[in-house]
């Protein structure tokens, strides 16, 4: 069984858009939430604290805040595989 | 029964009240609701705009006269069932003052403290409603409203602690107003008043065991299968207990909807609108960016009483399509918290052993709901005459 990534982003802004192409250009698998039609969105800051930024990758439950996070985290898997 | 309920301003406490009064009624029990904010008005022969304008020398002697008055009439009824619904403090243009005293409610007896508490945009769109045409009210900040929340929790249980010293143990409740679930797309599934919750502390607390649900939220955001089982999982606690759910309290929406104005460009002159139960609330930046500090330090505080109003926490740790449990901060320290104040921990989890050595701190663990109600049944903690339907209350 695999990870579970989820990309939680705003829709139509320009850091999701480089957070997609971030991952699909490690081929990364990712399922996408945009955080304005999702249920738990209101309670990000509660389980992840107010530091969490946008757009969020949670791998496996653990939390990868922001673009830059999320560069390296491509980065990583890239050099990984 | 008698019950101090206590809670701020915008709260409609006393329609909240109502409701459980007739929740209670279908059950066999007649509740008589004393409203301190209409007797006092009543009394003193001003509205509820000029109410806390009288200088407080004057407020304290009609607040006495009528804690005095509900003491006589509730000796002269047969069935004892009582609700005093009071504020623990006020906010007014003079700052913050005592609005109950421990002499007064030593008189009503009561059995039961319980704070009503809900979200702080909600509460801030009601008292910007009730403001409207009436100048004199003072226009209270997010954060006024979110310290005027603690201080009506801390001053109701500091009036419990302070009765119990000379009696029986008097137990304190936070309670949230609403009961709030969404889908996994975050439309509104239900939004309805813990009537029922009200109901069983005051009149099943011997026979409904209390429970803290703790389970991973934004850790599981998108996926629909695990957020559908998390909500069963919910729906089936409170059927059977007296339950506090920690996302009956959801106002972290307002650090969510402030981040998207922000990224979207959607403030305007300092100034962001956005929709409060169906209604548009305008809100000031700056005002939004120091509430939203204080809404994440509350949260710590209040999960933890939460826990410790409970005799049980129960946590669901659902599986991820890696096998691996979700979890999360929020849940590890809910249970550590249990743990260390010594309150029986279960956790609903399908591969208990991928939780590793720490998951030993646990009480039990069950693999499914069906195992967790069938071994409470048999502890006798299912009562026999559910009645079942949420929806009544």
């Amino acid at each position: 069984m695999g990870s579970q990534l989820t990309l939680v982003l705003i829709d139509g802004t320009d850091k999701a858009e480089k957070a997609r192409e971030l991952l699909t250009h490690a081929s990364i698998k990712f399922h996408e939430v945009d955080i304005r039609h999702n249920g738990a969105a209101p309670y990000l800051s509660r389980d992840f604290g107010p530091g969490v930024s946008l757009p969020l990758l949670v791998v496996d439950g653990t939390p990868i805040s922001g673009l830059e996070e999320i560069r390296h985290f491509a980065q990583s898997f890239g050099a990984g595989e | 029964m008698r019950v101090v309920c206590t809670g701020q301003s915008g709260l409609n406490k006393t329609q909240f009240l109502r409701g459980v009064q007739q929740f209670a009624r279908k059950r066999g029990h007649d509740v008589r609701i004393y409203d301190i904010g209409t007797l006092l008005c009543e009394e003193a022969g001003v509205d509820a705009n000029a109410i806390l304008n009288l200088r407080l020398p004057h407020l304290e002697c009609l607040r006495r006269q009528v804690h005095r008055s509900i003491v006589d009439d509730l000796a002269q009824q047969e069935d004892e069932h009582a609700i005093l619904c009071t504020h623990a403090a006020f906010r007014w243009q003079f700052g913050l003052f005592l609005a109950i005293s421990p002499e007064d409610l030593a008189a009503f007896k009561p059995d039961t403290f319980v704070t009503l508490i809900d979200d702080v945009d909600a509460i801030k769109l009601e008292l910007d409603k009730r403001r409207q045409g009436h100048p004199e009210r003072p226009l209270l900040s997010l954060l006024d409203i979110l310290y005027w929340r603690e201080e009506e929790i801390d001053i109701t249980q500091l009036c419990a602690r302070f009765l119990s010293s000379s009696g029986p143990k008097i137990d304190s409740f936070i309670v949230p107003k609403m009961h709030q679930v969404a889908t996994c797309d975050g439309t509104v599934q239900m939004l309805k008043e813990n009537t029922r919750l009200f109901y069983r502390l005051m009149f099943e607390r011997d026979r409904r065991k209390r429970f803290y649900a703790s389970f991973p939220v934004s850790q599981v955001m998108g996926h629909e299968r695990i957020w559908n089982e998390i909500t069963g999982y919910r729906a089936s606690l409170r059927e059977a207990f007296i339950v506090t759910d920690p996302l009956d309290i959801a106002e972290t929406r307002l650090s969510m909807e402030y981040a998207v104005a922000v990224e979207l460009k959607q403030i305007r002159k300092g100034k962001f609108t956005y929709d409060v139960r169906g209604e548009p609330v305008v809100m000031r930046e700056d005002e939004v960016r120091l509430a939203i500090d204080v809404i994440e330090e509350q949260i710590n505080a209040r999960d933890f009483r939460l826990v410790d109003q409970n005799e049980f926490v129960f946590a669901f740790l659902p599986l991820l399509k890696s096998g691996i449990p979700a979890g999360s901060w929020g849940v590890n320290a809910e249970l550590t918290h249990a743990h260390d104040t010594g309150k029986p921990t279960f956790i609903l989890c399908k591969k208990p052993k991928n939780l590793g050595p720490f998951r030993r701190m646990a009480t039990r663990f069950f693999s499914n709901i069906e195992e967790a109600f069938a071994v409470f049944k048999e502890w006798g903690w299912i009562p026999e005459d559910e009645e079942g339907d949420e929806n009544n209350g």
